[in-house]
């Protein structure tokens, strides 16, 4: 974990840059969820849906929708892959994303499908994340998504 | 000679008037908390809500606030949001920094006892601070003439009514034989007149809720009357709040609501006859004859989205709603009920067809 601003961020895991998801691949598998950053700004989670296990989708198809107090979105997909398994737990009480994005509110589980064509224009390793993170954050600071002290 | 030992212990607590909590966008829009709207519009109306430890004292049956709802005060969501709790005085602070983009400020009132000292002492608060025009949603059980002359007096320009059920049947049905109901028909009729006497015309609204129980006759009906007293009625749909008692009726439907939006808005700019409506037996609108000279205008209105935005106090020198209520009685994943901004061409195409005007005309 790396502190930025005042944000906990894995480093050790890759992100999606358009969608702000983070993906922890071992091996052929991949585990999903949303970035600190993103389920901020989204506030509070009331209901989330997810493609069911098995399904088979391309990056940027949609794998569901994730609807907040004040928003809703879909989610797209950020590599290609199939559906192993959903988190029913977030489903049930979506407010665990809020809560605790890189634990308790982790998203799906995938097999990957074209991780040697994906995977390298996904964000990773310490430096390049903490640069995106950075940019992400004044981005959203400047769109008036996040709070003020 | 007070017996120390046993004289109440002081705790703090977060009540008006140094504490008040704030809708979820409102809170966005000032930055004191993070989130986004899935739509991007401006949106500067700012809502109010005191705040007491053992909250309203009525019990309406489809309230959030409703005293029987299980949860603590602080727990209970308010058309359906968490409404944030906020010091006063940081709040106006927060205002002010950002009063370039505030459209309206209102205070919503709650039924108790120390409701109208509070808001007089926010109000003036607000209006020796800010320049943003500001309403008070008032409770009535709370007030009489004279408090009501001091809202206008320390510089509330508008007043709304949360009559909300709007006939006395639907009225006593939910908010009087209820639990712990003692809200009276005839006392919210008295504080809807003597304000307007006292803040005149188009300056007073009532909260008129569709999906009640009410039927469109009298919905119509009430358009019609306000329209004669130069008060305006603005529309709510009913959405079903967790855990209330009302958590499992089923909200109007879509079209009945885009009906509705509709004669309102043709009853309230363009003379539009009440009898060019007809209704079936359960008092529901079966046919409309849209007539007069105004059509073609009227046409233009219903193309241009403008029946089906959200009914709110202006903002100051406008016409506009300055309180849009984004997202206020719908989920962001269903149909805008109320748009807190002027549709686009995809939102008039799906109106249309919630409209289904063919059916009726």
């Amino acid at each position: 974990m790396k502190q930025i601003g005042k944000y906990q961020v894995r480093t050790d895991v890759y992100y999606d840059p358009a969608n702000h998801f983070w993906i922890d691949v071992s091996g052929n598998r991949a585990v999903i969820g949303m970035s600190p950053l993103v389920q901020e700004t989204s506030g509070s989670f009331v209901a989330i849906q997810f493609a069911a296990p098995g399904t088979v989708f391309a990056k940027g198809a949609s794998i569901g929708s994730a609807e907040a107090e004040k928003h809703v979105g879909p989610l797209k997909a950020p590599v290609s892959g199939k559906v192993l398994s959903i988190n029913q737990q977030v489903v049930e009480r979506p407010q665990h994303i809020n809560a605790d994005p890189y634990g308790e509110g982790w998203l799906m589980e995938v097999e990957l499908t074209n991780a040697a064509a994906e995977l390298p224009s996904l964000v990773s390793g310490e430096q390049q994340i903490t640069r995106w993170f950075e940019e992400e954050l004044q981005k959203f600071e400047e769109k008036g998504w996040i709070a003020q002290p | 000679m007070i017996n120390t030992q046993t004289a109440p212990v002081k705790t703090e607590r977060k009540i008006s008037p140094e504490f008040v909590r704030i809708s979820a966008a409102s809170a966005i829009a000032l930055r004191l908390q993070s989130g986004r709207f899935s739509r991007d519009f401006d949106f500067g109306g700012i809502n109010l809500l005191l705040n007491y430890e053992n909250g309203c004292l009525s019990d309406c049956s489809y309230c959030g606030l409703a005293r029987t709802r299980p949860g603590a005060y602080e727990e209970k969501s308010f058309i359906r949001v968490e409404w944030p709790l906020v010091e006063t005085d940081r709040l106006i602070g927060r205002m002010k920094t950002h009063e370039d983009k505030l459209t309206r400020l209102c205070i919503s009132m709650v039924t108790h006892g120390s409701a109208y000292r509070d808001t007089l002492e926010i109000t003036k608060k607000l209006t020796s601070t800010l320049r943003t025009p500001l309403s008070i949603l008032v409770a009535p059980p709370t007030l009489n003439t004279e408090k009501l002359q001091q809202f206008k007096d320390n510089g509330v320009d508008m007043i709304g009514v949360g009559l909300d059920a709007i006939t006395e049947e639907t009225f006593r049905q939910h908010r009087t034989n209820v639990p712990n109901g003692s809200l009276r028909w005839d006392n919210y009729w008295n504080i809807i007149n003597e304000s307007r006497r006292i803040f005149g015309p188009w300056k007073v609204n009532i909260h008129t809720v569709v999906g009640l129980g009410e039927t469109d006759k009298d919905l119509i009906d009430m358009f019609v009357y306000l329209k004669e007293h130069q008060i305006l009625p603005y529309l709510f749909s009913f959405n079903p709040e967790p855990d209330s008692r009302m958590a499992f009726s089923e909200k109007a439907s879509i079209t009945r609501w885009r009906r509705i939006q509709l004669v309102k808005h043709l009853i309230e700019k363009y003379e539009f006859p009440a009898d060019a409506v007809s209704y079936d037996d359960q008092g529901m609108i079966r046919k409309m004859e849209i007539r007069g000279q105004s059509i073609a205008k009227a046409i233009e209105d219903l193309d241009a989205g403008i029946p089906f935005m959200t009914n709110g106090c202006p903002s100051e020198g406008g016409e506009e709603a300055g309180c849009s209520r984004p997202y206020g009685s719908y989920r962001p994943s269903e149909s805008f009920r109320d748009f807190p901004f002027q549709p686009e061409m995809d939102d008039m195409q799906l109106i249309r067809t919630e409209l289904a005007l063919q059916e009726i005309i």
